[in-house]
Formats: C-alpha cells, sequence, structure tokens
C-alpha cells in the first residue's frame, strides 16, 4: 500500500514535471509581455524603494498600452506611479525627484530634462536599451517649490505583438 | 367660422386663465422674493463664523440669493406681461364680438335682398347657380334696377363688415406676436429654454424647473430637454436628495446624458456597470447550470449535443469576461492631482458614458470639483480624445491608457475618452464613412455637455479613424480650440477643408502620421474619409513631425522603424517625438513641424531621404497658436 501510493506520488511527480515543461514551452511563445510586466514593476519597486519611508505611496497602475487603431497594434507594458512626500519636509518632492534619478543614472539609464518642464514641475525622460537592443523609457515628473510634494513616474516597455 | 371670407378667430383664449398664470407669477415672486431675503439673513448670520467652510458657503448663499432675486425679477416681468395680454385680448374679445355680429347681420341681409330680387319662381330655375356673392345680370332688370342695385349693396356691405371681423383679427396676431417678444425678451425666459434650443414638446419641464415645480422632474423629462446647457441648469436647481434618487432610479439615462455633471455621470454609471456586472454574472450561472445539467443533452445526437456543449461554455466565457470587465471599472485605482500638484487615489473608474447596448464609453482622467462636481476652475486644458478601429468596451484599457498617459504628462488638464457609439472593428469595416456619420453629432452633443472653466481651452483629438469623427463633428458644428488629427484616415466623408467647419475652421489644426504607415496611408488619397489631413488642400491643417521613438535621441530609431503597420500606433507611445508633440498640442506649447523629404537628383534618377534621416536633420519648433 506505501509502495503503490510512493509510486502514485511519483507518477503523479512525472505529470506534474511534464505539464511544467508543456506549459514552460507554450508560455515561451507568448510570455514577451509578460516579461515585460515583471521588468516593468521591478524597475518601479526599485525606484519606489529610494524615496524616504514617509512618503505616501499611491496604488500603482500596471497595465498593457497599445496605441491600437488596428487589430494588429502592437503592445507594450507600462507602470505608472504616484507619490506624496511627507507634508512639511521642504522640498520634498525635488529630493525625493532627484534620489530616484540617481538611481536610474547609477543603473545606466540616459535620461535629460524635457521641454516640458516649467516652472512648477520638472519632466526627465530616461532610456535604456535591454540585452535585446530593445528600448525602455522611464518619465520622471516632480513638483518644484519648497512645498511640493507630488511625484510621479511612468515605466515603458518596449512594443511587441499583441499575445 | 361658418360665414365666409372671415380669417381666424381673434377671439380664441381664455383671459381669465391668462390673469390666472400672472397671479401664479405674481404668488412665485412674492415667494421667491422671501427667499432671497432669507438667504440674506443666513449670509449675514454666517458674517462672525470664523470657520473655513463659512466663506465658501456663504459666497454659495449670496448667489441662491441672486438665483432668487432673478427668478423674481422674472416672475414679476411675466406677470405683468401676462396681464397686459389679458386687457388687451379682453378688448379684441369685444371688438371681434361686434365685428363678427354685424358680419352676421350683413350676411343675413344678403339673402334678404336676393329674395327681394329673385321671386321664387326664379330662385327655383336659377338661384342653385348664383353663389352668395354674385347677383344676376344686369340686364334682366332692365325694367326695375333698384332690386338689384339693393341687392348688390347689401353684399358689398359684407364684405366691408367681414374686412372689419379680419381687420381684428390682424389685430390678435400682432399683440401675440408682441407678447411672445415681450416674453422672450425676458432674461429669464430666454434663459430657461436657452434662446429656443429646448424643444416644445420639453417647454413643461423648462417652465416647470424655473418656476421652481422640481418635484414633478423625472431622468426622463430632464431627458427630453434636449439641450446641454437648460439640463444643466435644471440639475443644478435640484437639491441633492432629488439628484440622488433620479441617479438611482434612472442611472442608464442620468449616466449617458449630456449636461449632467461628470462626477453625477460617474456615480450613474458606476450603478449601471454593477448592474451590468450583476446580470452578465447572473447568465453565466444560468448558462453553467444548463451546461451541468444532463437533461439539457438529453435526446441529442453525441456530436450535436458535444456542438451545444461548445455553444454553452463559449457563452459562459463571453459573460464571464463581460463580468470581469465592468468589474474591473469598479475595482480600477485611478489617481490624479489637485492644484498643488498632490496626488490622489481613489477607487473606480470615472465612467462618464457607459451604454452596452449602444457600445458606447467615455471616461475622465482629471480632478473633480466637490461642490459642482464637475471639472475645476483652475483647469487650463480640456481634452477630448476619439479613439480609432477596434475600439469597443472589451478593448477600453487602450484607448484609456492613452487618456491617462496625456493627463499625466501634462499639466492643469483634463482628459476625455470617448466612444459614444460602436466603433468599426475591422480594417474592411472601417473604409465606412456610416460609424463617423452617427458618432459625429454625438461627439458635438457631448462636447456641448461638458462645462469648460471659465478661459479654459478645448482641444479635441482623433486617432485614425476617430480623425475622421472629429473631422464630421467640426463640420456638424464642434466647438474647440485646437484640433488634431493623429494618424487619422481622412478628416470626414465629403469634407473638403478647414472651410467645411463652422466653428473650427480658424482654429489651429494639426496633423500627423507615420511616412510608412500602411493603415490609413493608403486611403490618404481615396475620397471615403475627405480631405487627408496630411496632404495639400486641408487650408491650412499643420503637419507635425512623428520623429523618433526617443524624442531626445536622434540616433534612435524614427517612428517608421516599428513597421509599416505598427507606427500607425506606436506614435502614440510616450517618450517618442510623436507623443511630446501631442502633449505639446494639448498644453499649447511647442511643436515640432513635419520634416520635408529631401530629394537630390543625380543623372541616373533621384534620392529621396525623408527629412529626419538627413545628416543636416535640426528640428523645427514652432509655437503652437
Amino acid at each position: 500500500m506505501t509502495r503503490n501510493r510512493h509510486i502514485t506520488r511519483g507518477f503523479a511527480a512525472l505529470l506534474l514535471a511534464s505539464l511544467i515543461t508543456l506549459g514552460g514551452c507554450a508560455m515561451t511563445e507568448d510570455s514577451k509581455i509578460e516579461q515585460y510586466q515583471r521588468e516593468a514593476q521591478t524597475i518601479a519597486g526599485e525606484l519606489v524603494a529610494v524615496v524616504p519611508g514617509n512618503t505616501e505611496v499611491l496604488p500603482w497602475d500596471s497595465s498593457l498600452g497599445t496605441g491600437g487603431g488596428t487589430p494588429d497594434a502592437e503592445v507594450w507594458w507600462q507602470v505608472s506611479q504616484a507619490m506624496n512626500t511627507a507634508e512639511g519636509m521642504i522640498d520634498g518632492a525635488s529630493r525625493a525627484g532627484e534620489a530616484i534619478a540617481e538611481r536610474l543614472r547609477t543603473d545606466g539609464w540616459d535620461g535629460a530634462q524635457l521641454d516640458r518642464s516649467d516652472a512648477t514641475r520638472a519632466v526627465y525622460g530616461f532610456n535604456r536599451d535591454d540585452e535585446a537592443g530593445d528600448g525602455w523609457y522611464v518619465e520622471l515628473r516632480y513638483r518644484l517649490g519648497e512645498n511640493g510634494r507630488g511625484v510621479d513616474f511612468i515605466v515603458v516597455s518596449p512594443t511587441t505583438p499583441k499575445p | 367660422m361658418s360665414l365666409p371670407g372671415l380669417n381666424g378667430e381673434p377671439a380664441k383664449g381664455d383671459t381669465g386663465a391668462i390673469r390666472g398664470l400672472a397671479t401664479q407669477s405674481t404668488t412665485r415672486a412674492t415667494l421667491m422674493t422671501a427667499r432671497a431675503a432669507s438667504c440674506r439673513s443666513a449670509v449675514s448670520a454666517l458674517v462672525d463664523v470664523t470657520a473655513d467652510f463659512a466663506i465658501e458657503l456663504s459666497a454659495r448663499i449670496a448667489g441662491l440669493a441672486a438665483r432668487f432675486d432673478e427668478g423674481a425679477q422674472g416672475a414679476t416681468d411675466v406677470a405683468t406681461i401676462m396681464n397686459d395680454y389679458a386687457d388687451a385680448l379682453d378688448v379684441i374679445k369685444t371688438d371681434a364680438a361686434a365685428a363678427l355680429s354685424q358680419a352676421q347681420t350683413d350676411y343675413d341681409f344678403i339673402f334678404t335682398r336676393r329674395e327681394q330680387a329673385l321671386n321664387a319662381a326664379s330662385e327655383f330655375v336659377v338661384g342653385w347657380g348664383v353663389a352668395w356673392d354674385q347677383t344676376l345680370p344686369g340686364w334682366l332688370y332692365l325694367d326695375n334696377p333698384d332690386y338689384l342695385t339693393r341687392w348688390q349693396n347689401a353684399i358689398d356691405a359684407y364684405f366691408v363688415s367681414a374686412a372689419a371681423f379680419n381687420a381684428v383679427t390682424t389685430r390678435r396676431e400682432d399683440l401675440d406676436t408682441r407678447i411672445a417678444a415681450r416674453l422672450r425678451a425676458v432674461s429669464l425666459f430666454a434663459v430657461i429654454t436657452d434662446n429656443g434650443g429646448v424643444p416644445g414638446s420639453a417647454h413643461v419641464t423648462a417652465i416647470s424647473a424655473w418656476a421652481g415645480s422640481l418635484d414633478g422632474i423625472t431622468a426622463e423629462s430632464l431627458a427630453d430637454l434636449a439641450d446641454p446647457e437648460v439640463i444643466r441648469r435644471v440639475w443644478d436647481a435640484l437639491d441633492e436628495s432629488q439628484r440622488t434618487r433620479m441617479i438611482e432610479e434612472s442611472p442608464m439615462t442620468i449616466g449617458n446624458l449630456d449636461g449632467i455633471p461628470i462626477g453625477d455621470r460617474t456615480r450613474a454609471n458606476a450603478i449601471n456597470l454593477e448592474n451590468e456586472a450583476s446580470k452578465a454574472e447572473s447568465d453565466a450561472a444560468a448558462l453553467r447550470a444548463k451546461l451541468n445539467n444532463p437533461a439539457t443533452f438529453d435526446g441529442m445526437h453525441e456530436r450535436v449535443a458535444a456542438q451545444e456543449r461548445k455553444r454553452l461554455m463559449d457563452e459562459i466565457a463571453a459573460a464571464d469576461a463581460l463580468a470581469e470587465k465592468y468589474r474591473g471599472f469598479l475595482e480600477q485605482e485611478i489617481t490624479w492631482v489637485d492644484e498643488h500638484g498632490v496626488f490622489h487615489s481613489e477607487k473606480g473608474a470615472r465612467v462618464v458614458v457607459f451604454d452596452p447596448s449602444q457600445e458606447a464609453i467615455a471616461t475622465y482622467h482629471g480632478p473633480i470639483d466637490p461642490v459642482t462636481r464637475d471639472i475645476p476652475q483652475w483647469i487650463e486644458n480640456v481634452a477630448i480624445h476619439v479613439p480609432g478601429t477596434t475600439t469597443n468596451i472589451g478593448s477600453w484599457g487602450g484607448p484609456d491608457g492613452f487618456g491617462k498617459n496625456v493627463y499625466n504628462a501634462t499639466s492643469n488638464t483634463a482628459v476625455f475618452v470617448w466612444a459614444g457609439g460602436p466603433l468599426p472593428q475591422t480594417i474592411p469595416d472601417a473604409t465606412s464613412a456610416s460609424y463617423s456619420q452617427d458618432l459625429s453629432t454625438k461627439l458635438v452633443a457631448f462636447r456641448e455637455g461638458i462645462v469648460i472653466p471659465p478661459g479654459a481651452d478645448v482641444i479635441v483629438m482623433g486617432h485614425s479613424y476617430g480623425g475622421a469623427v472629429v473631422g464630421l463633428a467640426e463640420q456638424a458644428g464642434l466647438r474647440a480650440d485646437r484640433v488634431l488629427y493623429i494618424a487619422g484616415a481622412g478628416m470626414g466623408d465629403g469634407v473638403d477643408g478647414l472651410g467645411d467647419f463652422p466653428n473650427t475652421g480658424d482654429k489651429p489644426h494639426y496633423s500627423m502620421m507615420s511616412r510608412n504607415d500602411i493603415v490609413v496611408g493608403l486611403i490618404q488619397d481615396l475620397p471615403m474619409h475627405g480631405q487627408s489631413p496630411i496632404r495639400e488642400g486641408t487650408g491650412g491643417v499643420i503637419r507635425l513631425e512623428t520623429g523618433f521613438t526617443d524624442a531626445d535621441d536622434f540616433d534612435s530609431p524614427d517612428i517608421e522603424s516599428t513597421g509599416q503597420i505598427d507606427s500607425h500606433s506606436s506614435l502614440m507611445q510616450p517618450g517618442s517625438t510623436s507623443f511630446e508633440n501631442i502633449i505639446g498640442v494639448v498644453q499649447g506649447t511647442e511643436v515640432e513641424l513635419f520634416s520635408e523629404s529631401i530629394i537630390e537628383s543625380y543623372g541616373y534618377g533621384v534620392i529621396v531621404t525623408d527629412g529626419i534621416d538627413d545628416s543636416g536633420y535640426q528640428p523645427i519648433m514652432v509655437e503652437v497658436k
């Protein structure tokens, strides 16, 4: 009885391994966007980690992006993240924004301030190619002024065919 | 009126009823004056209150007092006009009665004279051929022409009295016209009907609302007003409990009614989404029960039963997907930023149009004023984006994400993404102009239903097929300060250029399209969606550059490199030159002009180089007008 159970367990393990293998094979065909999703969320998490601990981090928006207009439009993954630095923290948004920018530069992102920046808000665009040579983009925005609290960014993956 | 030659009924109408209306108006004026006085007392009482809310509350109550004063004045004016009308009508009624009596006497006298002129035998023989206003020929009365003369005189006398009666009719018509003009001149009356924008069938609702009789107004009678501005006015006149009742009782009407504040539309559509999700879940449960009931397949051939199972499973999957989609809107976390740049988060998408039966949906990205439940006054730009082919409620995430990206990339801007009805789902469908024709007037109404903050610009943009929708809406009278066609299919079926746009023809127009777009690029020179927004002949549409996938790096891949199909949509990806140009148009700042191709001739032919690929390429930036 015990042996049968072991046999059964062994068969189940084999079956499970086969399913994982098969499933894995099936997943690789349409997993590019899933990879992008994981990577985008990882980048967003790493950037949030550099802001002060008392920062109010709002729920992120992690979603599939597309320009649409045709059934064949490619897609990308994007994660939008907004935060408010603690009330009363002087230059809170600028300091948090600069910390994020510094982290991006350290990680090899190439960034520049965009013309969209104005007297109240700084906007930076950062680019980096992944190992496959596909371009990633992070746009960082933060409120200027000593009472500025709002910081947000968007992580945008390269495009890939719709799964 | 049985007498010949008499026109109209100058005595029609009940002067008692008119005076009753005048009395009602006077009563309303008195009540409103009293309410205005109460409001002013309340404002006085708040003077010493130091709490933050007191200033805002005082301003609102003072506004209410002004409204009551305005109403009282309007009601007094109407009472005066109505009394004048009743007085004048009394005179006309007397004159009309006298004129009619005279005409009747004169008409009867014609037949007295006629009898005298025709003896009984003659009447029998020839009378049937002689009309009331005719006599027999004079040669028959050579012996005694007096009979004929008196007969003719009687006829002439009737003509005079008939003319007198008709003159009274003319006076009545003049009176009605003058009174209507005086009523129109009462500013409040003009306001009530939006200078005639309210259809006649809804005048009762409009006037009831104006008079303060709001209890009988339903969502349906509100919708009958058909004029977003008047709908807004009536809606604002309701109290919160009345509005809530209407939202809860008729969410489908209120959630899709142009003129209702976006905050209230969102509330109504949350109910609609919940209802539709529950319905889809209930449908799925019923289908599952059917699938799991062996009796469903009793007597079926095995192959038929398998087909039926497959059909049921497909329907279950579709219902599940629908429920999940609708619940997704309700669960969605949205983020907006206030005027101090502080972020806020809320649960639930701001769905401002939602009607699955019409494939209609629209969402809003931006703040909502807690008092007006609408776009706050500090917003400087209001953008409306119309997406293109393949858009539907199920695929809303894509267009909505673009709207969200535009909102996040801009400052002091609110963004709507709108598809107020079906859009084509396939490229062959997209060759038909019928979708754009149906949607164009809806877009005009939707825009009219949005209360734009004073001084804010309205920017309307359309992607792909949405460009044709925008163009036809412009032809139908859309009002906007700037327009952008993003990879636009055309400027709309039958549109020749900006000259066809009554309200936007003189406003800045922009377009952009990748050089190798084959999704709509190939139809730019075909007539199916009107004038191309990127070709000559638009009358002033400015073509913008799509540039590079990395706007700041001229060595990065250009938008064309994403492919002939994908460049139709990749130009909307954040970080690209094209996306920056979209933001420039929305914010009214700066944009990059399209770089024309460089054509170099050699002995053996010509070489054409895209402007952005030329070694001497420099972006040409211009301010948005």
